[in-house]
């Protein structure tokens, strides 16, 4: 049975989990429509490593997790807040650039 | 004929000329160059040779031919869509299966069967009704069924009220069929290899070169092919391939599982699908239960099976049809599906002027494969899409003109 570790709720069964899509940076409200049928539409669709967001629904707890989609494995995974507080601090341009600040205590 | 079988076994080996021969070496440029040796590329090279004369064509398949989703799924043919765009197009495509087996001069083993696809709540029973509207309003045989009318035309079907979700009605489609997947595939790779067409398989394609938003070449594993117009076909790596040729696409790769019973006498006719239990299933000519399900809940590019997938679809599937609590799951698998939001594909033409495309197959992808072809065939020839594939064009994204087929395309295969 594949489990994704929660950081509340610990090792759970992937079937509580719903799946969010691709952590990415939301085009401005008042930006293109086009810019916005890019941003809600295409996908990058990568094969490899991805940053994701994961619901766990039992208890509405929201996680970003680092997830391979060639080998369906799990990498790290943070608190949705904690991840993107983190990327925030670390000012990144993008938030997959805030990761490597995250310590190890937010670690799966 | 057992007899020519016989007779040819007795003639030994080199008796029976072989379907297919394998090319000698790439040559250093075609006229148009397919990517993907599946059923959707291989009936596109077939038509460009046979309507448009276009037979100095090389289709590029990185495994065995028609290896990929064309071995993988679940050989429904169809055309009961919901919107009007959609069943055109797959009816097209379903008139071109049933005369397929002359056209090529190769058994494709069509199988018209009848399909039901059972509404287990109001709302589900309403786009039955829409569905059954608009197709017969197009000339495709469609209508809604009672429960009563459900137990003559499948009587396998548990009608009992007694269940966790009662079945209300049916969308009743006579025509829906089943094909043998791979015949699809072989026929019309013979045929179009008789006309000229190359067919090179363990060619993986690992590059391509663009200049001034034109593709040049491409390259592959065996070497550099300097070419005139591209036709891309290949489910489940589409936005992988067209990234090479810097086009993002509106797909998610999400796998699609599938099983088969062992083999038992023919006594399910019927191809019957559920929405509602996420859960479709038919007897092959082979006699196992063809069943799947619903496409998985997350993307990725694998082909693995889950124990999620059997208990969650079986479960339901035993609420359908009791009886088959006894069989055993013979065989398993996956293909990797090319999900679009509008649950209808891309095709036509992409930014890149000579570059064209043939993408988000999703769920739904076989029974289109001969209108796939010959669509894909004359815009690939004229350079212009055809009519019948316009709105399907990849611009529709940011027109905001998709086509909404999910009451039609998901589950239902």
């Amino acid at each position: 049975m594949k489990t994704l570790c929660c950081p509340v709720n610990g090792p759970r069964d992937i079937g509580e989990f719903a799946y969010g899509g691709v952590v990415a940076e939301s085009p401005a409200e008042d930006a293109d429509t086009l810019v916005w049928a890019n941003f809600v539409f295409m996908q990058d669709n990568v094969m490899g490593e991805v940053i994701e967001w994961w619901l766990h629904t039992p208890s509405g707890v929201w996680l970003i997790a680092e997830r391979n989609t060639r080998t369906d494995t799990f990498g790290r995974v943070w608190l949705a807040a904690d991840y993107l507080r983190e990327a925030r601090q670390a000012n990144a341009p993008d938030a997959a650039a805030g990761l490597s600040t995250l310590g190890p205590e937010v670690q799966s | 004929m057992p007899l020519q079988l016989l007779l040819d076994r007795l003639r030994g080996p080199g008796a029976v000329a072989p379907h297919f021969v394998g090319p000698p070496d790439l040559k250093p440029s075609y006229d148009v160059v397919i990517i993907g040796g599946g059923g959707h590329g291989l009936a596109a090279a077939y038509y460009l040779a046979r309507e448009h004369g276009v037979t100095n064509v090389a289709v590029l398949e990185k495994g065995f031919l028609a290896g990929g989703n064309t071995a993988r799924n679940t050989t429904i043919v169809r055309s009961n869509y919901l919107t009007p765009d959609g069943v055109r197009f797959y009816e097209a495509s379903r008139r071109l299966f049933s005369e397929l087996s002359h056209e090529l001069d190769f058994n494709i083993m069509y199988s018209e069967r009848g399909h039901l696809t059972l509404a287990h709540t109001d709302a589900s029973l309403a786009t039955a009704r829409w569905r059954a509207e608009v197709n017969k309003h197009l000339g495709v045989d469609s209508e809604v069924v009672t429960p009563e009318e459900i137990a003559r035309i499948c009587p396998q079907i548990n009608l009992s009220r007694n269940v966790r979700y009662p079945i209300l009605g049916a969308l009743h489609h006579p025509p829906g069929a089943t094909a043998r997947h791979d015949a699809v595939a072989w026929g019309y790779a013979r045929r179009a290899q008789q006309m000229g067409v190359e067919i090179h398989t363990h060619t993986e394609v690992t590059g391509i070169e663009t200049e001034g938003g034109r593709v040049t070449a491409v390259q592959t594993n065996r070497g550099r092919i300097v070419c005139g117009r591209v036709l891309q076909a290949v489910s489940g790596m589409s936005s992988v391939v067209a990234g090479m040729a810097g086009i993002r696409l509106p797909i998610r790769t999400i796998p699609l599982q599938a099983c088969v019973t062992e083999p038992v006498k023919p006594f399910l006719d019927t191809i019957v699908v559920s929405g509602s239990l996420h859960v479709y299933v038919s007897q092959s000519a082979r006699g196992e239960l063809v069943m799947g399900g619903a496409s998985d809940p997350y993307p990725l590019y694998s082909t693995r099976s889950t124990q999620e997938f059997k208990t969650g679809m079986l479960g339901h599937m035993l609420e359908l049809l009791p009886f088959i609590g006894d069989m055993r799951i013979l065989r398993q698998w996956a293909g990797m599906s090319d999900m679009t939001p509008d649950f209808s594909p891309v095709m036509g033409k992409t930014p890149v002027e000579n570059y064209f495309i043939d993408a988000g197959w999703g769920t739904w992808g076989f029974k289109a494969t001969p209108i796939s072809g010959k669509t894909m065939a004359e815009t690939v020839a004229t350079g212009t899409p055809v009519d019948l594939i316009k709105p399907f064009a990849l611009e529709r994204f940011e027109t905001f003109n998709q086509v909404g087929e999910r009451g039609a395309a998901s589950v239902g295969h």
